[in-house]
């Protein structure tokens, strides 16, 4: 993966508006680094960033405390460590003023990424670069991010696939006479997840099994969030099985619905609902088609059906270093679906007795149409859970 | 406890300049509204943020699927849920949150904000859609109110650091026999302390860091490979409880320690021996450091200077106030502290011992009391069934 995305930051920033760009966000950082530390985005009084001017090696900007973790994970060899102050920024700012006197020409356009960067850091980054102009490069980098290389797409294609063999190899487990807790179900989805070599880091790499009432809310529980409750499941409800992980720092985002034995007639029903929304957002989803398009057709269609779509949610996101990404499958976003991109596609569904239904699907775009990977089982119908031994 | 910060809240906002704060930063959030959101720093591009107008009751804009979650944490205020469908990633908030401020009548008004958490880019977008508003910069006015705890935040604190050392400890029973015999992936016993730490009624568990042997030289390794027999590790947890921060690490061996182990280890317990005597009001941040300094140079112990000796928790697991060489901030009465020096074992891996401390007027109180970890850890046992 190293020198596949090194070559095309490289090649695109040559090409670029820019003679250097400077990250602060810890999923661009990563992007351009391929260290995936899991824990900056809890630690906003520290600071990390990426300084790649155009022609030159990449440099990464560190807290000391934290280089050593970071060479042992990146592709960049070349770090700068500085005096941390927690909650200033002078001294990271001047480590990039350092590297931009060392790298750029006066008057030069350097990019920052304005999207993730705080203000006050920002501000102090206008004036410790007062010989510069800078300009916002987010939109570049999300050029560059939304559409995945091919070591890319072979990894995200991976972390779905074990992801959805995680939660079917939990689900299996599940018995209808007898039943563990919710909390007992997350936990070994986790372990399942685990098991399959996934990495459970990160605040948000969490499972979340959820049961009949439980169901109809998206985080029962607050402000215990991907832990379970205590509650048993019982016979003839929905359990939803949800899960994020991560390999090797890319992302995956899964879920999927479970019957507590043989469904009923209502619940197939509603699981239907689920499946004919999945149809139709596969029939829109091709290159060249919008993402408003796409979410247009499937709202369209749970109009039409009297699906019940939860409204206000996006119906898909894309997937990489992060588990939520461009493009978006909106009804604003006019990105223009392409070759390379991958979307998890989540539309939920609520069934008539409250229950949120779930099916995340991993999409990857291709020239001959969308293509579903990482399936363990046909999901046009739920998990159904055995009775007894 | 709630309304205690509630009231205190309202009283430092009051006594602003501000018609209105607006907090968009996840840490800033779970404060001033006492809820925690789902997993929200990860998300940047589906922001949350809170008003405080001075004359007006409070609201927060969020994504639709967070709204049940704050609400049932017992949010009295306005919830507003934005429509992602209306505009692309931030936008969908932005343009909640002009139909609330103009409903406000805060859309001419002095708006005080958090500029080491906003972005760039959200900051032009606010002054593109209100040129009127006059935005500055309340981060001073934050830290102050969440620099000194309340006695119930304290309680959170304290209950999150009995969560956190009860769930280590559950997990290293589990190791006990069972390290040759079946065997333990590290990214297993990692889990069983995420598990343990959550089963002893933590909401959540943040950094979550084991590292065996030379791994542990640093602050942070992937979960890979196995546990052996004979080897110094670390664990580093941060917990929380109901959106109040513990931050905790320990040590211990795989085996019965070695001489040179144990030494390591009360090497570092003298130089924290040192900072502990200075954790007092009155005393600034960075003379407690300079006093382990001293002490280290005396002792000829090498310990990690740049990384600091500690930090505050609370409604984060990393904040201020923050124990190294420049910060002169004053240590007062209800600041908590997760003192944190790092030493070398023998083979230079990081040896801590993580303690959280709440600063009281005649010194301080431990709040992570639940076991004194005053000796490395040894996982000893020869039954795989504990």
């Amino acid at each position: 993966m190293r020198d596949e995305l090194k070559t095309k930051i490289a090649e695109s920033l040559k090409e670029s508006q820019y003679d250097a760009v400077v990250a602060f966000g810890a999923d661009n950082v990563q992007y351009m680094s391929g260290a995936y530390l899991h824990y900056p985005p809890t630690f906003p009084d520290r600071y990390m960033a990426v300084f790649w001017a155009k022609g030159e090696e990449p440099v990464c900007i560190v807290p000391p405390e934290w280089e050593s973790s970071f060479l042992r994970m990146a592709w960049v060899s070349k770090t700068r460590t500085y005096t941390e102050k927690p909650g200033s920024p002078t001294s990271v700012t001047e480590a990039v003023a350092n590297l931009a006197r060392n790298t750029v020409r006066k008057t030069g356009k350097i990019g920052v990424d304005a999207e993730r960067t705080p203000l006050n850091l920002y501000r102090r980054l206008e004036a410790a670069l007062e010989d510069f102009t800078l300009a916002p490069c987010d939109g570049w980098l999300r050029e560059l991010r939304v559409r995945k290389t091919p070591k890319e797409l072979a990894l995200l294609e991976k972390v779905a696939s074990k992801t959805d063999h995680a939660l079917a190899g939990q689900a299996h487990h599940v018995l209808v006479k007898q039943a563990a807790t919710e909390m007992s179900n997350t936990e070994n989805v986790r372990i399942h997840a685990i098991e399959r070599g996934l990495d459970e880091v990160g605040h948000h790499a969490i499972a979340q099994v959820t049961s009949g009432p439980n169901t109809g809310k998206f985080w029962p529980g607050a402000s215990m969030y991907g832990s379970g409750l205590d509650r048993v499941p019982q016979h003839r409800e929905f359990m939803r099985l949800e899960v994020i992980a991560t390999l090797d720092g890319y992302w995956s985002k899964g879920a999927r619905m479970l019957t507590m034995g043989e469904p009923t007639e209502e619940q197939m029903a509603a699981y239907q609902g689920l499946v004919a929304l999945r149809e139709v957002a596969l029939q829109h989803m091709k290159p060249g088609a919008t993402c408003r398009d796409v979410y247009t057709a499937v709202k369209q269609a749970a109009d039409e059906k009297g699906i019940q779509l939860v409204p206000n949610l996006v119906i898909g996101a894309g997937v990489g270093v992060t588990d939520h990404e461009p493009p978006y499958i909106s009804g604003a976003d006019e990105t223009v679906l392409q070759k390379g991109m991958v979307v998890v596609l989540s539309p939920v569904v609520e069934a008539p007795g409250g229950e949120l239904l779930m099916g995340r699907d991993t999409v990857f775009i291709t020239e001959k149409g969308p293509e579903i990977v990482g399936w363990f089982k046909d999901w046009r119908e739920p998990f159904i859970s055995n009775y007894t031994f | 406890m709630m309304d205690q910060l509630e009231q205190k809240i309202k009283t430092g906002l009051e006594g602003s300049e501000f018609d209105a704060v607006i907090a968009f930063g996840v840490d800033n959030f779970n404060y001033l509204t006492r809820t925690v959101l789902p997993f929200a720093e990860h998300y940047p591009t589906r922001k949350a943020a809170v008003v405080l107008p001075k004359e007006a009751s409070s609201a927060i804009i969020c994504p639709y699927d967070w709204f049940q979650a704050v609400k049932d944490q017992g949010w009295k205020g306005e919830i507003v849920a934005y429509d992602e469908n209306e505009a692309v990633g931030v936008e969908a908030m932005v343009k909640s949150l002009e139909e609330l401020l103009v409903s406000l009548g805060l859309d001419e008004k002095r708006l005080g904000l958090d500029g080491s958490r906003i972005t760039k880019a959200l900051m032009d977008r606010l002054n593109e859609g209100f040129p009127m508003a006059e935005w500055q910069p309340v981060d001073p006015l934050l830290r102050d109110l969440r620099i000194t705890k309340m006695p119930g935040e304290i309680g959170f604190i304290e209950r999150a650091c009995k969560q956190a050392d009860r769930g280590i400890v559950y997990a290293l029973m589990h190791l006990e026999g069972a390290v040759e015999n079946p065997g333990y992936t590290i990214a297993e016993f990692t889990e069983r302390i995420r598990v343990h730490v959550n089963e002893n009624g933590a909401s959540g568990v943040g950094l979550l860091n084991t590292a065996f042997g030379t791994d542990g030289q640093m602050y942070y390794t992937p979960e890979r490979g196995r546990v052996k027999s004979g080897e110094l590790f670390r664990v580093d947890v941060s917990a929380h409880y109901r959106g109040y921060w513990t931050n905790l690490g320990r040590m211990g061996v795989t085996g019965k320690p070695t001489a040179e182990q144990e030494e390591a280890y009360a090497e570092n317990l003298r130089l924290k021996a040192a900072a502990h005597e200075m954790l007092k009001p009155g005393v600034a941040a960075n003379e407690v450091y300079a006093h382990v300094a001293r002490a280290a140079e005396r002792q000829a112990i090498g310990f990690w200077r740049e990384a600091g000796i500690g930090h505050g928790v609370g409604a984060s697991h990393y904040e201020p106030p923050y124990l190294n060489l420049s910060s002169s901030t004053e240590l007062k009465p209800g600041m908590v502290i997760a003192l944190d020096i790092q030493t070398y074992g023998p083979r230079q891996e990081l040896i801590h011992k993580k303690d959280v401390y709440v600063i009281t007027e005649e010194g301080n109180r431990k709040l992570s009391w639940y076991r004194s970890w005053d000796e490395l850890y040894a996982v000893t046992g020869f039954r795989a069934t504990h």
